[in-house]
């Protein structure tokens, strides 16, 4: 049976997105202050326009319902869905005021793609970019890889009447802390560690290798974010490469295996737990799954004879699956490099590792390690069905967080999620391939975009025709939202436009 | 006018005829000619962008831009000296004409694509980027603060209505 909104969810739905577009508003305060701090005066302005647009439009829709309105399980999927639209919407105000955009929709795009931790960008002219807008974009990592709802739960704007509702609607139904306003607030402090950690490594290199302290400590969070919330934005065009050094490539490579960690495997290592790290199903497949890959691509790169020693094939390869795998999107090669220099294994070998993804409750994209390893167990326990007598009873247990038993229904769940992102892979490279770009470029942009990673073959960019940017980010949405958020969005709004029409009749 | 006229050198400097050798070239040119120019020597012209970055004893990296595309040059310290403007959002960077062999997948930088720059040339230098205040966006800004305001207002008013009642 579907059920209809009443007026009453609508008006609950509005006022806690309202909540969120504040909020998304509120935290451009952020950038604002650090171009005023750099003397960024008309950067200053474009965030003064940001901040009150999105806290006037959040505050309008937060009128619709009082605060501390209950909010159904249901309207918070709904909710969710809708927030990241709306917060992309709010945060591409600034940057399409940058001058750096050709149009609003490139500013959204690189709004959706920073809150969804994707990387793709349109943005034009990056190394004349300002710090401030810089920082913006960097930010939107930030935000969207913790969660909007856990940025918004953390700080604790408002959200009284939908908290838990919406904290799991976003996708986080493994409750890391038995309170989700500590669990909202544990994910955060985890963040902080890491991003300090890494500011504070990244920055002393940047120093020591003669940039300023500013900008030194700037390039150095900006690099930290991107890479620890999986998302792949740089503040140079070169991205990875501007920086020419195996230790920043060392440093990132760990940050970006600590992002794909599920933040309750955070939570195991932060309570003296190790050994959840080496017994976890999750961390066992993406083990395999990053060893495997890598032998894959470094035979794919050997094979091309491009490059001259074992030590650049491995340091290539390595860096490429990990950034894949983990959904961060660096990349230490050009665009059009891939299509043509490494080969057709080690090309196959990336689209594979962004396709299958980090781990669940983590900030990566894609299927997820769970889920593979979810499917592969639930394959090996029909093999073992078929090959036993009749009568005998077969059993699988896993271990994930607590001894688990694997059952059909955990099996299909996985299988349903798995298919949906396969034919999305499929249906976004076969769109781009009748744009007229080849298909396995397609493909790779395609996986990409929906496992939220960030490498490109070079398709994405401002010259890409206007029906392509809008597939990508609807890929982009609906692969961070692992698709049921974003059908429960279409299906409401297509009940609301049938009713209407029945009415109308 | 200092970037437009930098811009403009660029732009005369790839244009004109020279010799195959010394032929300057765009980082987008070298990137797609990447397999004909492997370990040829190539002169590169572009603007010199972001940080000169200290490599090894004595050596380098400087990122030069052009045509949309940067490509890293690896260079004696000294020789990147002569690098006065680098390319941010204040400024528009030394317009430089980079001579060095080129190397698609460099063995001494792990695989990296970049140039063993032999010279370096400053060709326009450097200038100040004006980044004036557009003033209608005070009026965006106006707008999104009326916004708030009468949304924050009505607010108010409505509680009071509600706890009146």
């Amino acid at each position: 049976m579907w059920v209809n909104r009443t007026r009453t969810d609508i008006k609950a739905i509005g006022h806690y997105t309202g909540v969120l577009v504040a909020g998304i508003g509120l935290l451009m305060l952020l950038p604002m202050v650090v171009a005023v701090f750099l003397g960024e005066w008309a950067v200053t302005l474009d965030y003064l326009c940001g901040v009150t647009i999105a806290v006037g439009a959040g505050r309008l829709l937060m009128l619709s319902a009082p605060a501390g309105t209950r909010l159904s399980h249901s309207n918070a999927l709904i909710v969710t869905g809708i927030a990241w639209l709306a917060a992309s919407l709010a945060a591409a105000v600034p940057l399409a005021l940058s001058g750096n955009y050709g149009s609003f929709l490139d500013a959204l795009f690189d709004a959706l793609s920073g809150l969804t931790t994707s990387g793709l960008t349109l943005v034009q002219d990056l190394d004349h970019m300002s710090l401030a807008h810089n920082m913006w974009r960097h930010l939107t990592h930030l935000i969207g890889g913790q969660g909007i709802v856990v940025a918004a739960l953390s700080f604790a704007i408002g959200l009284r009447g939908g908290a838990v509702s919406l904290y799991q609607a976003e996708g986080r139904d493994e409750r890391i802390m038995p309170n989700v306003m500590h669990g909202a607030r544990f994910i955060w402090f985890v963040t902080a560690v890491w991003v300090t950690l890494g500011t504070i490594a990244l920055s002393t290199l940047n120093i020591v290798r003669g940039m300023t302290v500013v900008r030194g400590g700037l390039h150095a969070f900006f690099a930290t974010v991107a890479t620890f919330d999986t998302g792949g934005f740089g503040p140079m065009s070169q991205n990875a490469l501007y920086y020419h050094s195996p230790v920043f490539e060392f440093i990132t490579l760990l940050l970006m295996l600590a992002g794909t960690l599920n933040f309750n495997l955070h939570a195991d290592i932060w309570r003296g737990d190790r050994g959840e790290l080496m017994s976890n199903i999750e961390a066992r497949t993406l083990a395999i799954n990053m060893g495997l890959l890598s032998l894959a691509v470094a035979l794919g790169l050997s094979a091309t004879k491009l490059f001259g020693s074992s030590w650049e094939v491995v340091r290539k390869g390595v860096y490429h699956i990990v950034s894949a795998n983990s959904g961060t999107g660096h990349q230490t090669l050009y665009a059009s490099q891939w299509a043509t220099d490494v080969g057709g294994l080690a090309f196959a070998a990336v689209v594979l590792a962004m396709a299958f993804g980090g781990m669940a409750s983590s900030t990566a994209g894609g299927i997820k390690a769970l889920r593979v390893g979810v499917i592969v167990k639930g394959v090996i326990q029909k093999v073992r069905q078929s090959l036993a007598p009749p009568s005998a009873v077969i059993r699988t247990k896993y271990h994930h967080l607590t001894e688990q038993t694997l059952t059909d229904e955990l099996v299909s769940g996985a299988l349903l999620v798995f298919v949906l992102y396969v034919v999305t892979y499929i249906s976004g490279g076969l769109i781009g391939a009748a744009y007229g770009y080849p298909m396995a470029s397609a493909l790779f942009e395609s996986v990409s975009a929906t496992a939220n990673v960030g490498l490109s073959t070079g398709i994405t960019s401002p010259m890409m025709p206007t029906g392509l940017k809008i597939v990508y980010m609807l890929q982009m949405w609906a692969g961070r939202l692992e698709f049921i958020t974003l059908f429960a969005v279409i299906a409401s709004a297509g009940l609301a436009f049938r009713n209407k029409k029945v009415r109308a009749l | 006018m200092r970037r437009i006229a930098a811009t403009l050198a660029l732009i005369v400097v790839i244009a004109l005829p020279a010799s195959a050798a010394a032929a300057p070239l765009s980082a987008t040119q070298i990137l797609d000619q990447r397999a004909k120019l492997d370990g040829q020597q190539v002169a590169l012209i572009g603007e010199a962008i972001g940080d000169v970055l200290h490599a090894d004893e004595g050596d380098v990296w400087l990122n030069v831009l052009s045509d949309g595309t940067a490509l890293g040059v690896y260079l004696p310290a000294e020789m990147a000296d002569a690098v006065h403007v680098l390319g941010d959002y204040r400024h528009a960077g030394d317009i430089v004409l980079v001579t060095g062999e080129y190397r698609r997948a460099c063995d001494q930088h792990g695989g990296d694509m970049d140039i063993h720059a032999t010279a370096l040339e400053v060709v326009a230098p450097g200038s100040v980027t004006e980044r004036p205040i557009e003033f209608w966006k005070f009026g965006l800004a106006g707008f999104g603060l009326v916004l708030t305001g009468a949304s924050v207002l009505y607010a108010r008013y409505k509680r009071r209505v509600t706890d009146g009642a």
